[in-house]
């Protein structure tokens, strides 16, 4: 995001990177120059190993561009490639990841969303203290409480379903999503919330007609870490998931962890990039969503 | 019926604070009722008390006769205009006006018919569609009134609406504030700190210090007769001159003797309470009371003066007897004075102030 200048005078930044001295100007964008390099080469090998052949790739130049590239290995991946349980290649595990991606975001933003407005913009009874308890729950790692949280998605029947996995991560990001809520929801400006109050804005009316439209950044922000998150996840998946409906990345983690036959890294790679391509996207579009100055003209100029 | 009673409330803060103690006020319909105080005297907090942004500890708090005591601010029949304005940043200025009638679900017409309406009488039809950013500090102001006004609202509360306004245009916003009320005859309860809002506004002040009334009563009234130091400080700018002196009764003659030895003849003053003699008083002398002798009556020496022409007035910074004083003065008055000689003049003793100098209190 781009700094304001009031805000940029205000930090201990030099205010023009590089300087104009044209030695340190060429050591900066070197520098630059190589972390992108570096940091591009994987997605470069990935990419230009997913378009070749077995034949090419056993020759062993993995940064040299495809002779004859072919989406062969793409097609493979998405249709054909041992998946799972039906062996239909990643496009399954794709609609398995939506399935649960959707329900959880929803439920998640939801909930997270309606209980730091409470925390932030209402006198809630014990209110300190069940943020202390949010803020002690969103440091246990998911690791600790995983099998409870087995056994207690068993009894309630949500155990071995993709609905099951969707609640799971909703449980699992309540926790730091309402902090970031409620710390968002804080710095609406106290009158906002009381002048609708006084105009017949109660609990419900307030959030939907003046807190949900001052919230489209926080909200674009929250689901660009869910959705990254959920999509990205692999544990959850694979131990809360259907046996016949797991999500991409267990699927992604079949076909490239398969015991027999020739390891076909051309369908590997095309599988990874593959799944790697939604929160990709994500990223790329996500930051001309932002809203700026959405509080201006609230109050006194 | 519009009417405000509020029945001994106290408001404490996290269990400690105890930022209003026992307070009862009545304010009659169409009222416009000041409360004035300087910063942290609770009356903000008391108009949220009324308005119900905050519950009250112990109390009662009647609007148009019902007890609301207990009740959500948007079933109290009241109106607000915050300090910052608080328009929804989201809404165009007509959303603004429109929200509070929306929630009450009123139809659609009627929400319409209103919204122009009190756009007209705030002059502000041709803002209705932008957002509140795209305005200037004035006309925020009038859409953040015209969203209090829209609603018909038994009672209006303001909560110092004008200090985020340049001078002049807190002049003018004033007048018409002035000239609001008197067109809608309904009750307005107005926070402020500054005396000469509340003065000109008011058909009755409240002044607050520390969490209680220290006098409620009208403009004039608080002027000429100010209940305590307190208000007496407050009201008036410049403030009240005070001298310290004692009360030697003399048969049917009282002087009042400063600690410098000058005598005022204070026989005709209206003591509320008799006071005895050797009574320790402080003097209150408003800057408006000191004339050029006049040929009757004692005259007292100002001296060490200096003056400050503010064009209408001239204020003369000097001491009376040993203490100092702010005296006003028509300019005419004080042609071919110099400041380097004592000045001569008379003071109207029907205009002083005498005050208890232990309890403060008006004798």
């Amino acid at each position: 995001m781009k700094i304001d200048p009031s805000i940029r005078s205000q930090m201990i930044l030099p205010n023009r990177v590089p300087s104009k001295n044209p030695v340190s100007k060429t050591v900066f964008y070197l520098l630059l120059s190589v972390f992108a390099v570096l940091f591009a080469m994987p997605l470069y090998v990935m990419i230009v190993t997913s378009l070749k052949s077995m034949d090419e790739i056993r020759m062993g130049h993995i940064f040299a561009l495809p002779i004859t590239p072919s989406f062969d290995a793409w097609d493979m991946a998405w249709n054909k490639a041992a998946s799972g349980f039906d062996n239909a290649g990643l496009k399954s595990g794709f609609w398995n990841s939506v399935i649960i991606l959707i329900p959880s975001l929803a439920m998640s933003v939801a909930f997270s969303s309606v209980c730091g407005y409470a925390l932030a913009c209402w006198n809630v009874k014990m209110g300190n203290f069940l943020l202390m308890a949010l803020l002690v729950c969103a440091f246990i790692p998911f690791q600790v409480i995983m099998y409870p949280l087995i056994k207690m998605s068993v009894a309630v029947k949500l155990y071995n379903t993709s609905f099951g996995v969707s609640v799971v991560h909703t449980v699992l990001a309540l926790p730091i999503l309402t902090m970031i809520f409620k710390n968002y929801f804080a710095s609406i400006p106290e009158e906002l919330i009381k002048a609708s109050r006084v105009d017949g804005g109660r609990f419900w009316g307030t959030f939907v007609y003046v807190v949900l439209p001052l919230s489209p950044n926080i909200m674009i922000v929250v689901a660009i870490m869910q959705i990254t998150g959920i999509w990205n996840d692999f544990l959850v998946g694979l131990t809360f998931g259907n046996v016949k409906a797991y999500p991409m990345t267990v699927n992604l983690n079949n076909i490239t962890q398969t015991q027999t036959g020739v390891r076909v890294y051309n369908v590997y790679m095309a599988a990874a990039m593959l799944t790697a391509i939604p929160p990709l996207l994500i990223y790329f579009f996500s930051g001309k969503m932002f809203i700026r100055g959405i509080t201006a003209g609230a109050l006194k100029g | 019926m519009s009417t405000v009673s509020v029945k001994n409330i106290d408001k404490v803060y996290q269990g400690k604070t105890h930022v209003l103690k026992d307070l009862s006020l009545a304010i009659e319909s169409g009222e416009f009722l000041v409360l004035l105080g300087p910063s942290g005297c609770g009356k903000t907090t008391l108009l949220n008390c009324i308005a119900g942004l905050l519950d009250i500890e112990g109390g009662r708090i009647e609007i148009a006769g019902k007890d609301v005591t207990n009740k959500d601010p948007s079933d109290r029949e009241i109106a607000m205009v915050f300090q910052s304005y608080a328009l929804y940043p989201t809404k165009t200025v007509y959303g603004n006006m429109a929200f509070c009638l929306r929630m009450k679900k009123k139809p659609k017409s009627f929400i319409d018919k209103k919204v122009q309406e009190t756009a007209e009488l705030l002059q502000i039809s041709e803002l209705l569609h932008r957002k509140p950013a795209t305005l200037s500090g004035g006309q925020r102001q009038r859409a953040a009134i015209g969203r209090a006004l829209v609603r018909d609202a038994a009672v209006c509360l303001f909560d110092e609406p004008l200090s985020n306004l340049d001078a002049k245009l807190r002049t003018e916003m004033r007048i018409e504030l002035k000239k609001l009320h008197n067109k809608l005859k309904s009750t307005f309860i107005y926070v402020t700190h500054d005396q000469v809002e509340a003065m000109t506004l008011a058909t009755r002040i409240a002044v607050m210090d520390g969490g209680q009334f220290s006098q409620i009563s009208t403009p004039d009234e608080l002027y000429e007769h100010p209940a305590n130091m307190f208000v007496a400080r407050f009201i008036g700018s410049p403030a009240m001159n005070f001298v310290a002196g004692t009360l030697r009764l003399d048969g049917a003659k009282s002087i009042l003797v400063t600690q410098e030895g000058l005598e005022f003849d204070v026989s005709h003053y209206p003591f509320v309470v008799r006071p005895s003699n050797g009574h320790q008083v402080v003097l209150g002398l408003r800057p408006e009371s000191f004339h050029r002798p006049t040929g009757k009556g004692a005259t007292y020496q100002l001296t060490n003066g200096i003056l400050e022409p503010l064009g209408a007035t001239v204020l003369y910074y000097c001491q009376l007897g040993g203490t100092d004083v702010v005296v006003s003065f028509n300019p005419s008055d004080l042609q071919g004075v110099k400041t380097d000689q004592a000045l001569e003049v008379s003071i109207d003793l029907d205009a002083l102030s005498i005050f208890d100098a232990a309890t403060e209190l008006r004798l």
